[in-house]
């Protein structure tokens, strides 16, 4: 059956699953520490048993015996997944033949997860991840299977993996449930909505719950789901709560206690109910007898349509809809005319653009644009690794802003989420490259009202382009809820009489067309003197005129608060609920540290600054110390020396590593006003020397290294960080690729102090003139002889010396 | 459980895993560790799997009993800190992945803070570790029996590997979210596998973990309990 006729079929009944194999298995006689899979081919006519007697029961789905029949575990997957179709077809038959039944039988391919963890907190790319769900994928459809069921998902990651290589490689219908906790979360921390939203539009038939827990404890989420999405939801709880006995996991519900809540299911709307963990052949009965008893035509006019549609974007942790307030996108991850983000971005510096992510953040971002238009990078790649970087530590939705569809695509697909695409216009090309992958990834759109003819000079003509982009990705299955448009804002300074024709579109575009706008608010500003108070206006005008969301700069305090109150005054923040919140009980800031006047004063304050670890102070100071000393005379006359006490108070043990790190913080600081300073004289920028650091391959522990590149970096050296869980191979190449004389590896465990040793080796027989530090809980001077290291660095003081050392001598 | 776990941890046990006396600790480190572990405990979705098995311990290897087969781990060490032990609790611990994620970000914008938050979560783990121990210690009293203390693949000579064995046979997987990387390390990072063993005699030499001291011990009907103290409740 076609994803399109088992839509159909689910839209006009209830789809009964099967129920739990492997306790079926267990009571069967499965050993302990033998893998399931291998009863496939070993034991075919206890699979074939089990799947008849769930037949029997009820139940439409046959799900064969392959949850963890995927290549990394199995080289012989495919034929395991081949005899276990097998075996689901032959039950399937014989049960056809002996009931003589007109019910619809689906046999499924089961897929669990992977059983090892995707990037960043495993080893496996998503890449990698798609490729074996892929081959499974594969040899399921030739070995016949009707359906796909991708279960027990915690990782919404692997689980949006699972379904683009199901939805990309074959034909069959998708049905894809997450395992919850009780919290409402994963264990990796996804909630419900962001669930929903995120698989929603990727082709999926079906979306759900199974196993945790029993089907009480699933009501909550059900609840949700059944609110948030028109998409049919599938439930398959375990039969109760599970216990222990004699070393083994049992699940004793009683089957009434079970079919109770899934009459509830059934009457709010699910439309797939089956069992997992301790259900058998008679909980199937149950949910067969109560399904019978449901009048069909009670089914098709139950049919669940939210009250409304909502426009929203996600992240795998949270949600931010559109309908609610106007939605601050943050602006500034766009290299255009920042200097330091683009070199950053060249130069694979995510430290600075995690540290802009992060900030934009904190000051309000609902949303954040990226952009990774560099000359002369590859911009896919660099989109990819910017989304992953950020998504690493930040829940915050994104917004791919890319020219080109490769970027787009790049960014839309390794997202962990559903993102919103910047942007696509109305030009023939754009959209047939853009809407097609808006539409693949099941998220928003921004669509740009300008088209071969230019940027239309009228609002009629902005509003013509703006319905053909909305008509287009309608034609497609883009839903409208998920498309905005960017009327343009244009320059005051250049065009001045076609600023207002912005706000006039962004109303046409509400009227006719109901779909969300957005509007990057700041060029109306450019060429004119105090931008900020421009921007403000306009960005209040187009609020006004029925703006969603703003691509502004956060950190502009007067726009940000602009929208609070804008919020207040037209009725959607009620009760000031959330502008009281925010700026209730806020006072003027008040300057506790003042900047003395005279050299020496100011001197002496810096000082003080650093070894105390006043971060925004100590910039300050050094400013003011600019005005009398060259940045290299503040660097050597000033910084080194300070650092070099608190290194050696560490060193006493009269100061302590948190103190020697703020240290660390302030100069960082400080160093950023230096830069500046060196940059505006031409001054060559300060470089003591390159060092690589790594935390050496299957150590994941990393907190050590990340110190020991603070302080490093404070002195005045160049660190190349390559991470953590990092292969030799790579250490070496980059050293040549690089020409790093000076390597500091680190290992936390006793078991990993053996593939330092290895780096080591490897760097001995390819680089033998570089030179290599070791560092980490485990290690002393003896070891580090041991195992071939030049020095050993048992802090990030000794680190340090170890640096000026080696630079002095090389 | 936040709040029994709140009763193993404080500033000093922070500042301790970062080596900071508490004698020479500051307002502003004081104030930093308290801060960092109101923070861990405010993003740690903390949970436990705690399971009693049977065992036999032979030269070297201990096997743990289940109703669907044996497992067996091979370890001297262990098999000598379990001493005459017939039964072992097998725990594993996670503080969950948003400790890791808030470590992570915070490295990014102030490292001191991060190592702050590093040493609060580790000690957090370890509190938690604690409580379960003291728990199944109670309970395991309450039945008249005796605990040993807690013993960690890693420690001696109980291969990391073993952590799979031991993953495997409570679920922990499944039932807390663990998982781990193909050198055996625990992700979330801040997860705690350990083992305690149960006996019905004390325990002696290095896993002796009753005090003689008969006179404050609870265990009322404790069949070792000298004649000459008098029984109080439990």
């Amino acid at each position: 059956m076609k994803r399109e006729a088992f839509s159909k079929w689910l839209a006009n009944d209830i789809l009964v699953f099967d129920g739990a194999m492997g306790t079926a298995l267990q009571q069967r006689g499965l050993p302990l520490g033998v893998a399931p899979e291998t009863y496939n081919k070993t034991n075919p006519e206890i699979l074939e048993d089990i799947h008849y007697h769930y037949l029997e029961a009820g139940a439409n789905v046959v799900t064969i015996n392959t949850f963890g029949a995927n290549p990394l575990k199995f080289p012989d997957y495919a034929e395991l997944i081949k005899a276990a179709a097998e075996n689901g077809k032959c039950a399937r038959d014989r049960w056809l033949n002996n009931s003589h039944s007109s019910r619809s039988i689906f046999v499924a391919l089961d897929l669990g997860p992977l059983g090892t963890l995707i990037e960043p907190l495993g080893k496996l790319s998503f890449d990698e991840a798609y490729d074996l769900f892929k081959a499974q994928v594969i040899a399921g459809e030739d070995a016949g299977c009707d359906m796909i069921i991708i279960e027990t998902v915690t990782d919404l990651y692997e689980a949006k993996c699972a379904i683009l290589a199901a939805v990309e490689n074959s034909r069959l219908p998708v049905v894809c449930t997450m395992s919850f906790e009780t919290s409402g979360r994963t264990f990796f921390g996804t909630d419900v909505v962001s669930m929903i939203t995120t698989l929603e539009g990727l082709g999926v038939q079906a979306l759900g719950f199974n196993c945790s827990f029993g089907a009480e404890e699933m009501w909550p989420l059900v609840e949700v789901a059944l609110s948030q999405t028109t998409l049919p939801i599938v439930v398959q709880p375990n039969a109760g709560l599970p216990k222990i006995i004699e070393g083994i996991t049992v699940y004793d519900q009683p089957v009434n206690t079970f079919k109770a809540v899934m009459v509830k299911f059934i009457e709010k709307g699910v439309r797939g109910l089956g069992g997992c963990c301790g259900t058998q052949a008679d909980h199937i009965k149950a949910i067969r007898e109560l399904v019978e008893g449901v009048d069909r035509s009670h089914i098709k006019e139950n049919r669940r349509t939210p009250s409304v549609l909502k426009t929203r974007v996600a992240s795998y942790a949270q949600t931010i809809e559109f309908d609610e307030a106007t939605v601050v996108i943050g602006e500034r991850l766009n290299p255009t005319g920042k200097k330091k983000l683009k070199e950053a971005l060249l130069a694979g510096d995510m430290d600075y653009v995690m540290k802009e992510a992060l900030t934009q953040v904190s000051e309000g971002a609902k949303v954040l644009d990226i952009n990774c238009g560099v000359p002369g990078a590859d911009e896919p790649a660099l989109m990819k690794q910017v989304v992953q970087s950020i998504q690493a530590v930040l829940d915050v939705p994104l917004q791919i802003d890319a020219a080109g569809a490769a970027a787009i695509e790049a960014g839309a697909r390794y997202y962990n989420g559903k993102p919103l695409i910047n942007s696509v216009n109305g030009k023939r090309c754009s959209l047939d490259a853009v809407l097609p992958i808006a539409k693949r990834y099941g998220a928003c759109l921004i669509g740009l009202t300008l088209d071969d003819e230019g940027i239309p000079s009228t609002a009629e003509g902005r509003f013509a382009v703006a319905e053909k982009i909305v008509n287009e990705a309608l034609k497609i299955g883009i839903p409208k809820e998920n498309l905005f448009i960017d009327c343009l804002v244009l320059t005051a300074s250049a065009q001045q009489a076609e600023v207002m024709v912005t706000l006039e579109t962004i109303q046409l575009v509400k009227e006719r067309l109901g779909v969300k706008t957005v509007l990057g608010v700041s060029n109306v500003s450019f060429g004119l003197p105090k931008r900020g108070q421009v921007n403000l206006a306009y960005l209040t005008m187009a609020l006004m005129s029925g703006l969603d969301a703003a691509i502004i700069n956060p950190g502009h305090l007067e726009m940000m608060a602009a929208i609070d109150a804008f919020e207040v005054l037209s009725n959607r923040d009620k009760g000031a609920v959330r502008y009281i919140a925010k700026h209730g009980g806020q006072t003027q800031e008040v300057l506790t540290t003042v900047v003395p006047s005279g050299e020496n004063e100011v001197a002496e304050q810096l000082e003080k600054a650093i070894k105390s670890g006043l971060k925004n102070y100590a910039r300050e100071l050094a400013k003011t110390l600019l005005t009398y000393r060259a940045p290299m005379d503040l660097v050597d006359g000033l910084i080194i020396p300070t650092l070099n006490e608190v290194g050696a108070a560490y060193e006493k043990g009269t100061l302590f590593l948190p103190q020697l790190i703020q240290a660390a913080e302030s100069v960082q600081e400080v160093f950023e006003v230096i830069k500046v300073a060196l940059a505006s004289s031409g001054e060559a920028p300060i470089n003591r020397g390159k060092v690589l650091l790594a935390t050496v391959k299957h150590d994941i522990h990393d907190i050590g290294k990340n110190i020991i590149k603070v302080v490093l970096a404070n002195y005045g050296y160049q660190i190349v960080d390559l991470g953590k869980d990092v292969d030799p191979e790579r250490i070496v190449s980059v050293c040549r690729e690089e020409g790093i004389h000076l390597v500091g590896l680190s290992a936390l465990m006793t078991t990993t102090v053996q593939s330092m040793k290895e780096t080591i080796l490897r760097l001995r027989e390819s680089l033998p003139d570089v030179k290599v530090a070791v560092g980490g809980a485990v290690l002393s001077t003896a070891t580090a002889q041991m195992i071939g290291a030049d020095y050993y660095g048992k802090d990030a003081r000794e680190m340090v010396k170890i640096a000026e050392s080696h630079f002095q001598n090389h | 459980m936040i709040s029994e776990i709140k009763r193993y941890i404080n500033a000093e046990i922070v500042l301790g895993y970062l080596k900071v006396p508490f004698s020479a600790a500051d307002e502003v480190m004081l104030q930093k560790a308290n801060e960092s572990i109101e923070a861990v405990l405010n993003h740690a979705q903390i949970k436990t799997v705690t399971e009693v098995f049977d065992v036999s311990l032979l030269a070297q290897q201990i096997d743990f009993h289940t109703a669907s087969g044996t497992a067996t781990v091979r370890s001297n060490d262990l098999a000598v800190f379990l001493e005459q032990s017939n039964q072992v609790v097998v725990v594993a611990v996670t503080l969950g992945h948003a400790v890791s994620r808030l470590i992570k970000r915070t490295l990014v914008m102030s490292p001191s803070d991060a190592v702050y938050l590093d040493a609060a979560a580790s000690a957090i783990a370890d509190a938690t570790c604690d409580y379960i121990q003291d728990s199944q210690t109670a309970s395991v009293m309450k039945a008249g029996k005796f605990s040993s203390g807690r013993f960690s693949p890693g420690y001696g000579d109980l291969e990391l590997s073993t952590q799979a064995t031991f993953l495997h046979l409570i679920g922990a997987e499944k039932r807390i979210g663990c998982h781990l990387t193909s050198a055996y390390l625990l992700v979330p990072e801040k997860s705690v596998i350990f083992v305690m063993g149960i006996s019905t005699v004390p325990y002696t030499g290095n896993t002796k973990t009753c005090s003689g001291n008969c006179g404050s011990c609870p265990m009322e009907y404790c069949r070792f309990r000298r004649s000459s103290v008098e029984k109080r409740s439990i």
